[in-house]
């Protein structure tokens, strides 16, 4: 029962638990009290029968006595004819015949264990003396026929007398036997089983109250828990209200708890959450791995980045949505990306300077050229058609780089559209190619992509953090011997999901010291030579925007830089 | 006939000046290195009147050049021609002037002209 009781306590819900409870405490008083009512009833019947029994006894002694009276006034009659009373000797023999049917025939008699052998004989005998009796009541005047009469009935006296005394045997033996099993039981301890079936019953109803007792404290417990927790929820309630990220829960689309966050960025934007939530699941339904999302609420450009999960709440299964309104950061992060851009753009300020006056110079010059042969007057057709070919050409080259810097120093319409890292890779290393060959560094570039690498995000994002880290490769260059190879390799690897671009030089690498700062904002290894620290903080954090990462180790002889972007997924 | 030697890592730049100085009488010589000017030195038995050579060029740059030419191959005139605007070069010893790109042809070989007069040459 106990089993039962656990097995059902730990699969149902509690009300059903305290039912299932109840009803077995019920039965089990219930069987515990038919017990006790049986047990009763069987030692009444056990009594009765016993009484039956020792009736049955009785009966058998009654006829005994009544033929040893028969047989008296039988032997009174053959002593003394005077003495013999007709009327008398009758009324002994009906009596005789009466106790002879009781025996034979009641149901005291019928208990006598075997009264079924003897039954012929005393309804023979009960017939003799019946008829006897009627034969000496009716003729009570005249005198018995003493030799024949007497004899008869002597002899019928002994025989019925033997008979009951064997009757009477079997019934003293029968009474002697019930009163020995009388005694076992007795000393068997029928109080005993009963005492021992009280003390289990009472065992049971003291262990079932205990159970209860104890099951009411577990129960007790649980509501306490209960009440903590729900108090605890109201203090997490009161937490999440004190945090400034926009928290919202929603169970099975409705929406069960919003923090004061959330509610004031629903002021803010002037949407509802229910529309704010199913721009959310649309992003999530086509990309789940989305963390930012840009909406167009009443007009107004907003951005918004969120993270999302399922979690046990009240023991509901809920999702969670941490909303943060980014409109303002971006708006701060895209300042900085321009920033950092001009930054850069005035790093570059000679190298652009340089690009731009080397196509102007030959075009300057072929011009000249031509004009001095024309003014020579030695008008050489084909040597002017060279020269303007030449100014033609001077003249794409420009544009080129005018092009590359207006790439650089453009502003990004949006943040997130799709654009090829191919593309970017070859912008950022045009632009610090001539750099780089300056400082005598040989560039590698391997492409190991067989698509066009398209990513999601702000291009320039990609071309400042590239710039960054080649000009920190560059710069870690300097004041090395003109002799030493220095080599810069650029490969751009793809998986299904992310596109590397890893760049490696030979520079001799990062100081230890700094290694793991390095995009940590002011930290720099070019104090003398005037850099910031900000490019590779900004770079790190414009690639963490796009889903994306930077890290650097030192290799052997150098440093590697690893820039990794999520693929964009294309849904059929 | 007075002898240049132009040297730029952008070769249309020493071409197009080689050709004006030539179509003008001068004895000019184009070259993309500063190995090139030292091996054209080495080359032509005259000595070398004017050398104009680009500032910034890959390997090695034109003040590595001028500091590397010995007294006696030392030319009358030493320019530098840039396109990279920097006072750093006018400060260069033994350097006669700096000409900023883009260029005009006439105006660099006036401006050398007037330093060989003025130099006596």
């Amino acid at each position: 029962m106990y089993l039962m009781l656990n097995f059902m306590w730990s699969k149902y819900e509690l009300k059903w638990r305290i039912y299932v409870t109840l009803v077995l405490s019920v039965l089990t008083a219930g069987l515990f009290v038919s017990t006790a009512v049986l047990f009763v009833q069987n030692n009444a019947q056990r009594n009765a029968l016993q009484g039956s029994i020792r009736s049955a006894g009785w009966v058998a002694y009654q006829a005994k006595l009544e033929s040893i009276k028969f047989a008296m006034s039988v032997e009174k009659c053959a002593v003394a004819q005077v003495l013999c009373n007709r009327g008398e000797l009758g009324l002994n023999a009906a009596i005789l015949a009466s106790r002879i049917a009781v025996l034979s025939d009641s149901e005291e008699g019928s208990q006598i264990a075997n009264i079924q052998e003897f039954k012929y004989d005393l309804r023979t005998f009960f017939a003799y003396f019946s008829a006897l009796s009627d034969d000496l009541l009716s003729q009570s005047s005249e005198n018995i026929s003493v030799d024949t009469q007497l004899q008869i009935m002597r002899s019928q006296s002994d025989s019925v007398d033997k008979l009951l005394s064997e009757i009477l045997k079997s019934a003293v033996l029968v009474n002697k036997d019930i009163t020995i099993r009388e005694q076992l039981i007795n000393n068997k301890s029928v109080e005993l089983a009963f005492l021992m079936l009280s003390a289990s019953s009472i065992g049971l109803v003291l262990f079932m109250a205990f159970e209860m007792k104890r099951r009411r404290r577990l129960l007790s417990e649980v509501f306490e828990m209960r009440r903590i927790a729900v108090e605890h929820g109201q203090e997490l309630m009161d937490l999440l209200d004190a945090i400034p990220v926009a928290i919202t829960l929603a169970s099975d689309n409705l929406t069960t708890y919003s923090n004061v966050a959330f509610k004031d960025l629903l002021s803010n934007f002037g949407c509802s959450n229910e529309f704010l939530l199913s721009e959310i699941g649309a992003a999530l339904a086509v990309d789940a791995r989305s963390t930012s999302l840009s909406l167009v609420v009443e007009g107004v450009a907003r951005n918004i980045s969120f993270m999302s999960n399922n979690v046990n709440w009240l023991g509901q299964s809920t999702a969670i949505f941490a909303i943060e309104d980014r409109t303002h950061a971006m708006d701060y992060e895209r300042q900085s990306l321009i920033s950092a851009r001009l930054m850069l753009l005035g790093e570059l300020a000679s190298s652009i300077a340089h690009e731009l006056n080397q196509p102007l110079a030959v075009i300057a010059a072929a011009a000249e050229n031509a004009i001095g042969s024309v003014a020579s007057g030695k008008l050489d057709n084909e040597y002017i058609k060279k020269k303007l070919q030449n100014i033609i050409r001077q003249v794409e080259r420009a544009d080129k780089v005018t092009q590359t810097i207006l790439d650089m120093a453009r502003q990004d319409r949006v943040q997130t559209e799709p654009f090829s890292v191919i593309k970017s890779l070859h912008v950022s290393i045009g632009f610090v190619s001539h750099q780089l060959r300056l400082a005598n560094v040989d560039v590698e570039v391997v492409i190991k992509c067989q698509t066009d690498c398209i990513v999601v995000g702000g291009p320039s994002v990609v071309e400042v953090a590239l710039l960054n880290i080649l000009l920190n490769a560059r710069d870690a260059f300097d004041g090395m011997e003109v002799q030493y190879q220095k080599k810069l390799r650029v490969d751009l690897q793809c998986t299904e999901e992310v596109v590397y671009i890893i760049i490696t030089d030979n520079a001799g690498g990062i100081k230890k010291e700094i290694l793991d700062k390095v995009f940590l904002p002011f930290v720099t290894s070019k104090e003398s030579s005037g850099g910031t620290g900000l490019g590779l903080a900004i770079a790190r954090r414009g690639i963490r925007s796009m889903g994306g990462d930077i890290n650097v180790q030192n290799t052997a002889d150098g440093a590697q830089f690893i820039l990794s972007l999520p693929l964009k997924r294309v849904f059929s | 006939m007075r002898e240049i030697i132009i040297c730029d890592d952008e070769l249309d730049v020493a071409v197009e000046l080689a050709e004006w100085f030539g179509r003008n009488k001068w004895g000019a010589v184009a070259v993309d290195s500063a190995e090139g000017v030292r091996r054209c030195i080495l080359e032509r038995k005259k000595s070398i009147d004017v050398i104009l050579t680009d500032v910034m060029m890959p390997r090695e740059d034109g003040v590595s050049l001028l500091c590397s030419i010995s007294a006696s191959d030392m030319p009358h005139v030493f320019c530098f021609m840039t396109g990279v605007y920097d006072s750093i070069f006018v400060r260069v010893p033994n350097c006669d002037v700096v000409f900023r790109k883009p260029l005009s042809l006439m105006q660099v070989e006036g401006a050398i002209k007037r330093i060989l007069s003025d130099k006596g040459v």
